[in-house]
């Protein structure tokens, strides 16, 4: 024993505790070793090279071979054009002809391709569609309707001028408007060979004309434009441009499927899992470096799938029938590749949290199959003829990233929905990592101690007094499509009174910032005084809260002004129509309605919500600051969309005021002087629009954009600085750590 | 180096609970080799996952070198080598990548993690293979490189869960003979296992599991005095024999 004692008095050598960088290191090392192993894997290498290599030029022939030999039999691409008079129909009969024989003598001259070849590829061409197109021209009625109904591919509306007939007395210009399906390949193709026809008409006129020195005129005889048309209902085609990113979606989710298995279930069947969580690194660490591993996989898929589909749509020509006459940009596959990313990003996590419920590879598999099917839905939904991306397809995972590459391969990208995306994707990406990370990290999980996933699931045995970073950010995911949801479906109904709908939209905020974390909080058994910070407050947090919300808009005002004039906004006339739109409506309405609805509904729900709930779950976790400029930001980033629009300008403003009101929770340790602070803030600026005429008349008005007054302004320094002085001596209110 | 205080873990099983351990007391000093013994489901790897810090325990608590595993778990598993009979190895690293890559993990720097490597493999006769893929090692070569990759970060204590399941008599010979090597370095060691003899003959003291408490603890002389057995197959026998006549008379219906 004496031997054993002294052996122990005598010092092993061990590593030392790692500090916070190398922790970090390691972990990347870590990462990169799971992305080794799984790419030496060659079943990776088949999912990653091979198949895009394999499927994208199959895929393409497959396209051709339904898309122009389909069109008609015979071996010969016609395009119908629908005309409105005999007169228009000679006049644009002559004027193809004339542009087929200025592009084939020019063609011929120069030894270069025809351009409309290009849209079969060389290779295929010869095969495909030997024959140029041709054209058919009939007379309709309406030119509109027969192209929306699919009768023609294109429409053409001939203005010509009053004194020539059927014969046309150049140099006087001829409006042509093209009218056409955008969503169809067919008829994009349709429209960029006539224009193309008459382009050449135009530039021999203009060699002609130049040749004459020193005569005067013009020199356009055909100006074409565009208008575009729906497809009627029942007659549209199968949208192609929407394949694309369903198929580049599906790729990345195949490219992820195998290392996620591989690295969680597939670990723990081998028995290396056991070995490695053995090791001091945390679990969360060791969930990340798996993810970064999967994502990377699922990026490098992608890349490689992207690649191959941009190099055989280039090689093939198939990017105008696709992507309309622009074809491909690389600015579009950057953006595509974007969204990809942040699709990854949400999927990987996805993957994670599923296969790591598996203790085998194969249990693993059986998870996954319902996913990908499930996954399958919204993907092909995306595919649906005529399908906007508005409502809940733009807060749909997955269907949300198809329709949005589909509008960016199309080149007709709406901002406020691109905006809906990419946020909402960002939330359930985040929410799934956290999801993945609990479910990771759980024995029950690790070595199966759970009989079921409704044991993981179970309300806990005690009381805890702030909810989980996670169950606070899953709370947050369900609250943002919702919020987004309920907010536009209040938009649509244009019936409602302004009383009204002032009265559904005060029920909508109890119902997003109310209802949603009080459930969240009674479902994770928490302690409800404690979780939304229901304390009473110092007194001297209320004349801060009072004072500060009666200042801080001027700051709010001049921000927004100073983010025009520097040109860091763009004049946002969506939004500014929104809301001079709302104000408009709002006239009527008796002033303590929009108290209630606008300032103390508000202003109580959202302190419920951001200060109470979401603060106490990210001080639960991290440093007060941290926590106080995150749930800021998430706290602008709610604002951001308002119905249909993106209000860029509310961003910087309501993130500020967030962070305001958070300090002031963290120091009075309560929401209700926080409720004072926004309801003060948020009843000056209605009060401001309520009177905003007499205030004119006084000469306080703000509606010529220019800065507020010097005196005004030193008015709020004083009374922010008083504010935050008074709220600086309060005690800080501390969250016991997690 | 390792204490164990009223240890007890109760997993969820539907609605009921399963006690897989049942208040485990006991102490391993560094310089000693324990032998945690018991028949199937017993408890001693959930015992020895506790002691890690893998598990969270019910109630009770295990130390290693001062510091709670449910507290500290970075600190202890830093601490402790694991070989484990369930574990694997990465099948498509080779040996040398595997130990270099828990050395890292394990914090410890490449130069000292290289000189330890050399060390091990000259111990353990892995030199011939250190290059090879894990996928092509035979089960007594992985079960080495299992033993080497636990101690490359050279832990004063080490947990050794059926160390010698699947192997042969010479694969289990070399690992006992290293488990004595250990004991000479002044490490603290808990072996599980099922192979008495050997355990007799390497064992300082001695646990004996029987649904998740300990039946009898002490040396090989104490257990002898206590029980009047000669060997641990008798006392084993004895004792888990003795346990399930009382647990069955007990949950037999009056």
């Amino acid at each position: 024993m004496n031997a054993s004692r002294e052996r122990e008095s005598a010092p092993l050598e061990f590593p030392q505790r790692p500090a916070k960088g190398e922790l970090v290191g390691r972990m990347g090392r870590l990462a990169l070793k799971e992305l080794r192993e799984t790419l030496r894997d060659r079943r990776t290498i088949m999912t990653l090279l091979l198949m895009p290599v394999l499927v994208y030029p199959l895929i393409s022939i497959l396209f051709q071979k339904l898309l122009i030999t389909n069109l008609r039999p015979g071996d010969q691409v016609i395009y119908r054009i629908g005309v409105e008079s005999e007169d228009d129909r000679e006049a644009v009969r002559r004027l193809i002809m004339l542009g087929n024989k200025l592009i084939k003598g020019r063609d011929a001259s120069s030894d270069k391709p025809d351009n409309d070849k290009t849209v079969l590829g060389p290779g295929q061409h010869r095969s495909i569609a030997p024959k140029p197109p041709t054209v058919e021209i009939s007379l309709r009625d309406h030119l509109r309707t027969s192209v929306a109904e699919g009768n023609d591919h294109l429409g053409i509306l001939v203005r010509q001028p009053e004194r020539s007939g059927a014969e046309l007395r150049l140099p006087v210009p001829v409006d042509c408007q093209l009218i056409l399906q955008e969503h169809s390949g067919i008829s994009r193709e349709a429209a960029a060979f006539v224009e193309r026809r008459f382009r050449a008409v135009n530039e021999q006129l203009l060699e002609r004309r130049l040749r004459q020195l020193g005569e005067q005129g013009r020199v356009t005889v055909i100006r074409t434009t565009r208008d575009t048309v729906e497809p009627a209902r029942g007659t549209s085609s199968f949208e192609l441009a929407a394949v694309i990113p369903l198929m580049l979606i599906l790729m990345t989710i195949t490219g992820a499927v195998y290392p996620a298995i591989d690295l969680t279930a597939g670990e723990r069947e081998r028995g290396t899992l056991e070995a490695l969580i053995a090791a001091p690194i945390p679990r969360l660490g060791l969930l990340l470096a798996k993810y970064v591993a999967v994502l990377a996989v699922a990026l490098l898929t992608a890349a490689v799938n992207l690649f191959a589909m941009t190099i055989t749509v280039l090689s093939s020509g198939l990017g105008a029938l696709l992507f309309g006459e622009s074809g491909l940009s690389l600015t579009v596959v950057m953006q595509v590749f974007g969204l990809l990313i942040l699709f990854a990003a949400f999927f990987s996590a996805l993957l994670l949290t599923l296969t790591s419920f598996a203790r085998s590879f194969k249990e693993a598999q059986s998870y996954l199959i319902p996913l990908m099917l499930i996954s399958l839905a919204p993907g092909l939904l995306g595919v649906v003829p005529g399908l906007q991306l508005t409502g809940i397809l733009a807060v749909t995972p997955l269907a949300n990233i198809v329709l949005l590459s589909r509008d960016l391969f199309e080149g007709n990208t709406d901002p406020v929905m691109a905006g809906v995306v990419i946020i909402s994707t960002l939330v359930y990406a985040l929410a799934a990592i956290l999801l993945a990370a609990r479910v990771f990290g759980s024995d029950a999980i690790l070595y199966g101690s759970a009989s079921s996933w409704s044991d993981f699931f179970r309300r806990p045995t005690e009381q805890h007094p702030a909810p989980s970073l996670w169950a606070a950010w899953w709370c947050l995911a369900m609250m943002f499509p919702a919020h987004y949801l309920l907010s536009s479906t209040l938009a649509q109904m244009m019936y409602l009174t302004p009383v009204s709908r002032l009265q559904q939209t005060s029920l909508v905020a109890i119902l997003l910032f109310g209802e949603f974390p009080l459930a969240a909080a009674v479902l994770a058994r928490l302690k409800l005084r404690e979780c939304f910070q229901l304390n009473r407050p110092p007194m001297i947090a209320w004349p801060a809260a009072l004072l500060l919300g009666l200042s801080l808009w001027p700051f709010a005002y001049e921000i927004v002004l100073l983010m025009y004039q520097w040109n860091l906004l763009a004049l946002n006339t969506e939004f500014s129509k929104l809301a001079e739109g709302m104000l408009k409506a709002l006239q009527d309405v008796p002033l303590v309605w929009k108290l209630v609805s606008l300032v103390f509904i508000p202003a109580a729900v959202e302190e419920f919500c951001f200060r109470g709930y979401l603060l106490s779950a990210l001080r639960a976790r991290m440093h007060a600051w941290k926590a106080i400029l995150l749930s800021g930001l998430l706290f602008g980033v709610f604002h951001l969309i308002v119905t249909d629009a993106l209000a860029l300008e509310r961003l910087l403003p309501s993130t500020l005021l967030g962070v305001v009101l958070a300090v002031v929770c963290v120091r009075s340790g309560s929401i209700f002087p926080g409720m004072l602070l926004h309801a003060c803030h948020n009843s000056v600026l209605v009060l401001a629009i309520e009177y905003r005429e007499k205030l004119a008349t006084l000469g306080w008005g703000t509606e010529d954009q220019t800065h507020l007054p010097a005196s005004w302004l030193l008015g709020a320094v004083v009374c922010a600085v008083a504010g935050f002085s008074l709220i600086a001596l309060t005690r800080q209110h501390r969250i016991q750590r997690t | 180096m390792i204490s164990v205080h009223e240890l007890t873990k109760r997993f969820p099983s539907g609605r009921n609970e399963v006690l897989a351990v049942d208040h485990l007391s006991f102490s391993v000093a560094a310089g000693e080799v324990y032998g945690l013994l018991g028949p199937n489901g017993a408890g001693k790897t959930t015992t020895l996952r506790m002691i890690l810090g893998l598990l969270e325990p019910t109630s009770g608590f295990a130390e290693v070198d001062g510091l709670r595993s449910s507290q500290f778990p970075d600190e202890v598993k830093r601490r402790i080598g694991l070989v484990s009979a369930s574990a694997g190895l990465y099948q498509w690293l080779s040996a040398r990548e595997v130990l270099l890559f828990f050395a890292d993990l394990y914090g410890t720097q490449p130069d000292q993690a290289e000189r330890e490597m050399a060390r091990l493999s000259e111990l353990l006769d892995l030199g011939e293979y250190l290059d090879r893929r894990c996928a092509t090692l035979s089960t007594g070569q992985q079960q080495r490189v299992q033993l080497a990759r636990a101690l490359i970060h050279n832990p004063p204590v080490m947990l050794l869960d059926e160390p010698t399941r699947g192997l042969d008599v010479f694969g289990s010979h070399v690992i006992f003979e290293y488990i004595g090597h250990l004991r000479d370095q002044g490490k603290a060691v808990i072996v599980s296992t099922h192979r008495l003899h050997e355990a007799q003959e390497l064992c300082d003291r001695f646990g004996l599991l029987h649904r998740g408490r300990l039946a009898m603890e002490g040396n090989l002389e104490e257990l002898r005095e206590a029980t009047g057995r000669q060997t641990l197959v008798e006392m084993f026998m004895n004792s888990v024999g003795n346990l399930f006549s009382i647990s069955t008379a007990k949950d037999r219906p009056a």
